[in-house]
């Protein structure tokens, strides 16, 4: 591969550096080229960053499902990760904070798109998998899998170190069946019902996390489950919400999830899920040559 | 001309009937503005409430402009009465529309009775006009809701011009990067950063008193977090970009509202274009 006309975005995002990497290859002069995009990702949960990025890139909902980590060794403070350092360079008040948190990791990611509509030219399932692949050959913290779901996707833990630092299966709180009575709720009463139903079968307590308010506020879904996998219910929600009032016309965006780990009050012991609502945004091209970028719609 | 074409006298007889007041602070209110018909009519309409003014110029070359008045009922269906002297050669038409289309309401259908007894159907339509700008007041905590660290504002649209806002739908997305400080001081944290504007995807109804309801402010969970977490005091600041839908697949912006939400020691704020509420929590 030669690379020609090399130039270098930096995007920060305030959880991690990305690094990202705009390189245009031509396989002979004066014909239309390919442009090759890196990504370095850094920072205390690689994969979801990754996800997100991938999600904007490709235009379909990538979700993402944290792994339980309990294992001490899968913690330090932030002055022994690298993305803990590096984050603290740019950020005073969290170096001299110096707070106890997930080890993290890196990941490189490098894919080819088309230059007319700036799309990933291998298959979505493809770019994810090579990137779960690599979490899991860097050492990563967990082991994941991907989950179809239609033309979206979600990036789902499998394994994980015990508290002795054994490698161990785990499931992600979405894997387990939920059941609940058929009833109309608001989207977030919805959601509220999704997450309780969801600690109660699975023993991880999982919240509902960040949400678009005034669209969980508006919207409303007729659904009961009996049994079903909770990672289902939730695609089924989020297909089936609508306005509450019907005369609301407007497109509702497309949600992916985050469901991500936490602790409370830095306490390995005091783990929980929270489950995360975000709009799917792609990217696209404009006639300026600038890349812009717009929610994808339902 | 077709609505001048009879000249037999008809008697408007108003056969409406009211609907629920779910409807009536849906269905579609501002008539007021200009608008032209299929037949080449124009109506340049004011409205106070529900009484309709203006005027109506003809086609085909009469120079005389004539009076409108009219109703908007309550269902969003309306009734007009033209009136004039000079180049028509009946005394009077009145138009009974329907509910305008929503969610742009600025097209509408309708039928028409003239003195004469001729009749016909109309449709109509005009520019998508938005609020010049929109104020704004704390209204609640949203205790029995997301929960008493989220705040509720009301907006209430311009009036300007005598155009009115019910019915209308309004929508918010990301005018700009905001800046989350709570997640930039955690990045450890399981909530997402709402910098980017992660959150803003609402869309509601305007009521009959141009107002509409804005939820903003930390959730319950997220406050509790921050605290144990060493964050706060921290600030969450996001930019609202308002838009009106002119149609199904139409929008235009007409409003940037700064947000913020702040987790303190032992209270919470939540703003909204420079109006705030703090409250022990």
């Amino acid at each position: 591969m030669t690379f020609t006309k090399p130039s270098v975005l930096v995007v920060l995002v305030s959880t991690l550096a990305v690094g990202l990497g705009v390189f245009r290859s031509a396989s002979s002069q004066g014909q239309a080229s390919n442009s090759e995009v890196a990504v370095s990702v850094e920072g205390p949960r690689p994969l979801a960053e990754a996800a997100k990025l991938l999600e904007l890139k490709l235009g379909v909902g990538v979700s993402y499902e944290d792994v339980p980590l309990v294992y001490s060794g899968d913690y330090a403070r932030a002055s022994n990760t690298s993305w803990g350092r590096k984050y603290g360079d740019d950020h005073a008040e969290f170096k001299a904070a110096n707070p106890f948190g997930f080890i993290g990791g890196t990941l490189q990611i490098r894919f080819q798109t088309d230059p007319r509509t700036r799309q990933p030219i291998a298959p979505a399932s493809r770019l994810l998998q090579d990137v779960i692949d690599q979490h899991s050959t860097r050492n990563n913290p967990g082991e994941f899998r991907l989950a179809t779901l239609g033309k979206d996707f979600s990036i789902v833990p499998t394994a994980a170190r015990d508290r002795n630092g054994k490698m161990v299966a785990v499931r992600s709180p979405l894997d387990f069946p939920i059941s609940f009575p058929v009833a109309e709720r608001t989207g977030m009463e919805t959601l509220r019902t999704i997450c309780d139903a969801v600690t109660m079968a699975s023993g991880y307590r999982v919240g509902v996390g960040g949400i678009p308010l005034n669209m969980t506020r508006n919207t409303v879904v007729r659904l009961g489950v009996n049994g079903e996998l909770a990672r289902d219910v939730l695609v089924k929600m989020l297909e089936g919400l609508r306005w509450s009032d019907p005369r609301t016309l407007g497109p509702m965006s497309k949600l992916s999830w985050q469901l991500l780990y936490g602790l409370e009050a830095h306490d390995i012991e005091r783990g929980f899920y929270a489950l995360n609502l975000e709009a799917v945004e792609r990217e696209e091209p404009t006639r300026v040559g600038t890349i812009r970028r717009v929610r994808v719609s339902r | 001309m077709k609505k001048l074409q009879n000249l037999t006298l008809f008697l408007l007889v108003s056969s409406l009937v009211l609907h629920p007041v779910v409807l009536y602070s849906q269905a579609c209110q501002g008539l007021a503005g200009q608008w032209t018909d299929n037949m080449g009519y124009v109506y340049t309409l004011t409205q106070s409430g529900t009484n309709i003014g203006g005027s109506v110029t003809l086609p085909g070359g009469c120079a005389q402009n004539w009076t409108v008045t009219g109703t908007l009922n309550q269902n969003g269906t309306y009734t007009l009465h033209s009136t004039g002297t000079g180049c028509p050669a009946v005394d009077s038409w009145d138009d009974t529309g329907n509910a305008l289309v929503q969610p742009g309401c600025r097209e509408g259908t309708g039928s028409w009775v003239n003195s004469d007894q001729g009749s016909g159907t109309y449709s109509w339509s005009k520019a998508c006009d938005v609020p010049p700008t929109e104020s704004n007041v704390f209204n609640n905590w949203d205790d029995a809701g997301f929960g008493p660290s989220v705040g509720v504002f009301r907006a209430t649209l311009s009036t300007g011009g005598g155009l009115m806002w019910g019915g209308r739908t309004i929508s918010e997305i990301p005018a700009q990067t905001g800046y989350d400080e709570c997640k930039v001081k955690d990045p450890n944290s399981p909530y997402p950063d709402y910098g980017p504007g992660q959150g803003m995807d609402g869309s509601s109804i305007v009521d009959w008193n141009q107002q509409y309801d804005d939820a903003t402010g930390w959730l319950p969970q997220h406050v509790s977090y921050y605290r144990t977490s060493g964050a706060a005091p921290c600030t969450l600041t996001r930019y609202q970009q308002m838009r009106m839908a002119c149609s199904s697949s139409s929008v235009t912006n007409y409003k940037v509202n700064v947000h913020s939400a702040t987790i303190n020691a032992t209270t919470v704020q939540s703003c909204r274009d420079g109006i705030c509420a703090t409250r022990l929590y």
